[in-house]
């Protein structure tokens, strides 16, 4: 009788199961993490653990049925919404040139099949697969037409060369040819994933990833001449709060004035071409006072260039009232936060 | 001033009740109650209704400078659904400023009822 010896299979265990065998505080810890991400790819329990959850919805434990994205709205507020397919959002991560463009091909099939509805205000945009900016340009041709798609999605975290690169013009030419503006949506809580190894929680790659690759690629595409170059596009940065903003402003500003030469495609200080950008505002910082958030408001001509994003369900979303509330604006100035500037960016008027 | 009745109920339970519009959480914490407006400083997200149960997570440098994290006996921690905003169960304190507290309701035992009050 021959043994048969199997020397790699695979058992999926109950983490729940196994965490009785572990050490306090581990134990909760890993108990109350969500199922999937005991060992994360990167630090992440986005649920710290158990304690912020999503009772009422599927996420994170189940994929989002799209029906219940109306639902959403209604308890979030929010009239339009722009949906961003949540897996997608480690999309330039891959170095596998053929997955990422069959996924964001076949995203925006999906999206418009499934999820888009334009006429009750759910929108989409086209996801850039940056690996392969020739065959991205393609996609962006041949979705563009359909009213759902709202933008050029490019993912910020991971994508190499930075996106000012002369790699990417055929994505930047095929938004500016069909006239969609192009969104750079940050991620990188997995920071330590390619950046720097060693980070021991979520909350210091989250604090720092997402802030990272928003700034690595407006340097990179201001100090390229994308704004010069491909003049026609507008421009959206997404997911990094707005502290940032005027800190990367002045910083390049003095280097520029100090080297000019090396941008000579710039015709304006680069705090200028920022200013002509529009930014979400999530997550918006909470200043102990508030004069320091009316000050970043000022220096980023925040009333003319934010744009109220929730980012729900993610754990760190934000509801309406962080506008709404804000002493220093007026009605009119958090209507353009809350809807109009989103309303001028995506062209959702006449479309 | 806004007040209910309520049933008592079982330690380690919770009841929301509505006083004028205003949902107040009521907490039975095995030697008393406690209660509180259900509503989370942060963003105001549902923290006494909703949120999550949690023993209080602290730590300690021990003599040999390691870091040992431990939970606090006794400690009982609410944490808000939307965002993990942590109070002290006990006092209604938010764990990263304690001078922040969620606003209390009294609670009064009367026989087999709970007056609420606000």
């Amino acid at each position: 009788m021959t043994t048969i010896v199997d020397v790699d299979a695979h058992y999926l265990e109950d983490h729940k199961v196994l965490a009785s065998y572990l050490p306090e505080p581990l134990r909760t810890r890993i108990s109350r993490t969500a199922p999937g991400r005991l060992l994360p790819g990167s630090t992440g329990d986005r649920g710290v653990s158990g304690r912020i959850v999503r009772p009422d919805i599927h996420y994170p434990q189940e994929p989002t049925p799209p029906e219940e994205i109306p639902e959403i709205m209604k308890f979030l507020g929010v009239d339009i919404s722009v949906q961003l397919p949540n897996r997608m959002l480690a999309l330039s991560t891959t170095s596998q040139r053929d997955v990422a463009v069959g996924l964001a091909e076949g995203y925006a099939l999906y999206m418009a099949d499934r999820v888009m509805d334009p006429k009750n205000g759910i929108y989409s945009m086209i996801i850039a697969p940056v690996q392969a900016p020739r065959k991205a340009a393609e996609i962006i041709h041949k979705h563009a037409g359909n009213p759902g798609f709202a933008a050029v999605c490019l993912i910020t975290a991971g994508a190499e060369p930075p996106l000012g690169d002369p790699f990417y013009d055929p994505i930047y030419q095929a938004a500016q040819d069909v006239e969609l503006p192009i969104v750079y949506h940050s991620a990188g809580s997995g920071i330590d994933d390619f950046v720097i190894k060693g980070f021991q929680r979520f909350i210091e790659t989250h604090t720092l990833g997402f802030v990272l690759f928003n700034m690595a690629t407006i340097v990179s595409m201001i100090v390229q001449g994308i704004p010069e170059r491909f003049p026609r596009v507008k421009f959206a940065f997404q997911e990094a709060g707005l502290f940032y903003i005027p800190m990367l402003m002045f910083r390049l500003d003095a280097e520029f004035r100090k080297r000019r030469a090396e941008a000579p495609l710039l015709k304006r200080l680069p705090s200028e071409y920022m200013l002509d950008f529009f930014y979400g505002t999530q997550p918006l910082e909470e200043p102990p006072k508030i004069d320091y958030l009316a000050d970043v408001f000022k220096m980023i001509d925040g009333p003319n260039t934010l744009t109220f994003s929730t980012d729900y369900p993610h754990w760190d979303f934000d509801m309406p009232s962080v506008i709404t509330d804000l002493p220093f604006l007026n009605d009119g100035e958090k209507a353009q936060v809350l809807g109009g500037n989103a309303m001028r960016f995506f062209r959702f008027e006449g479309r | 001033m806004a007040e209910v009745s309520i049933p008592t109920f079982a330690a380690g339970e919770r009841r929301t009740v509505d006083l004028d519009g205003t949902s107040v959480t009521v907490f039975n914490l095995g030697d008393r109650y406690v209660a509180y407006v259900d509503r989370c400083l942060h963003q105001g997200g549902p923290v006494c209704s909703r949120g999550t149960l949690h023993p209080l997570l602290t730590a300690a440098i021990e003599p040999d400078g390691e870091v040992r994290e431990y939970f606090a006996e006794g400690g009982r921690v609410i944490a808000c659904p939307w965002h993990g905003w942590e109070y002290d169960l006990d006092t209604g304190e938010a764990l990263w400023n304690r001078a922040r507290k969620l606003r209390p309701a009294t609670v009064e035992v009367d026989g087999d009822a709970l007056r609420v009050r606000l």
